[in-house]
């Protein structure tokens, strides 16, 4: 049987090394590169004829629109619809990198805790900015909620700075153990359909299943990236 | 389609099925969405509380590189994340019993 995780394997298409650093175009890349590809052609090619009562196309693109729009205007209020373009793409770019995955032959980036922590640290570095900007020296106090005694500063400081830098973690390490767990259950199932002949039919129809579950989890698991993204961008924006 | 077109033989089956149904789960009437939601929120609970004492240890060995004072900082750290899990799940909680009003 093959080995259920060679499929996290990285390897290297297009070797680029500057200086010490190796920046080759991985498989990773390619397929980073092909979700945005993917989700730009989807919303092109159903937006190309707009009109005011839309076809199916149109609608399809027009509900997910609707459907992000409202997540953040729940989680975030009005104030929040100005960073919507930012929520938008984190959300378009989880849920392709998690479809695409489930392809035959695909790679999926967003099984990796590099690339997905590198995106929770980019929305962790974004919301801290919002936060800045509209409270500018007040965002410090964060760290340090109202009502609380002096006395108690060296405490609940380092408390409410860890509690800030482990958002992006929570956040990474749901959508890998979430995405590996899958695809590692489906290759599992896989190799015995070919191990156990006629009787691998049994393996073969359980993993059916198990995909048409797993296109649900990686829907649900960029939902559930982009609310708490969301959570996080009020938390910065209104305070706790 | 208004209630008296429906056959009286229909009417007394769905009466049927209601009470089967609220015999069958008594604990509230969670539509399988909740269930996923509900989920969720016990896998982010989970992730919460683990992100807390990871980064916290985290934290607390690069103080520890920078000052020298191996294990001072890490142990402290470790605790600190603790506590900074519990707050984040305090907080989540909150949150959701503020949605669920």
């Amino acid at each position: 049987m093959s080995n259920p995780l060679e499929q996290f394997n990285i390897k290297t298409i297009i070797p680029i090394h500057i200086g010490n650093y190796d920046i080759s175009f991985t498989n990773s890349s390619l397929f980073m590169l092909l979700a945005v590809v993917a989700c730009s052609a989807v919303f092109g090619l159903c937006l190309t004829k707009r009109s005011i009562v839309p076809e199916k196309g149109q609608a399809f693109a027009e509900m997910i629109y609707g459907f992000v729009h409202g997540l953040v205007k729940n989680n975030v209020g009005a104030e929040g619809l100005k960073y919507f373009a930012f929520i938008f793409s984190l959300f378009l770019f989880v849920a392709f990198g998690n479809v695409l995955g489930l392809f035959p032959y695909a790679f999926t980036f967003t099984s990796h805790v590099a690339a997905v922590g590198a995106l929770s640290v980019l929305a962790l570095l974004f919301n801290v900015a919002v936060g800045i900007k509209k409270k500018k020296w007040g965002y410090i106090r964060t760290f340090m909620p109202k009502g609380i005694p002096w006395v108690l500063a060296p405490l609940v400081m380092p408390i409410e700075t860890i509690s800030l830098l482990s958002k992006p973690f929570s956040l990474t390490i749901r959508l890998v153990a979430n995405m590996t767990v899958g695809h590692i259950m489906l290759k599992i199932i896989a190799g015995f359909v070919v191990a156990l002949g006629v009787a691998g039919v049994v393996p073969l129809l359980f993993d059916a299943v198990i995909i048409v579950f797993e296109l649900f989890i990686a829907l649900l698991q960029a939902f559930i990236y982009t609310v708490l993204s969301c959570i996080y961008l009020s938390d910065a924006i209104h305070g706790h | 389609m208004s209630s008296e077109d429906i056959p009286e033989n229909l009417q007394a089956l769905e009466a049927k099925i209601c009470k089967m149904r609220g015999a069958g789960n008594n604990n509230k009437n969670l539509s399988s969405s909740e269930y996923v939601t509900a989920a969720g929120v016990g896998v982010q609970i989970t992730a919460d509380l683990l992100a807390g004492v990871l980064v916290g240890a985290g934290v607390g060995y690069l103080l520890d590189l920078v000052f020298g004072s191996r294990p001072i900082m890490l142990t402290v750290f470790l605790l600190f994340g603790g506590a900074a899990g519990f707050l984040n799940v305090y907080r989540m909680v909150k949150n959701e019993e503020k949605k669920g009003k």
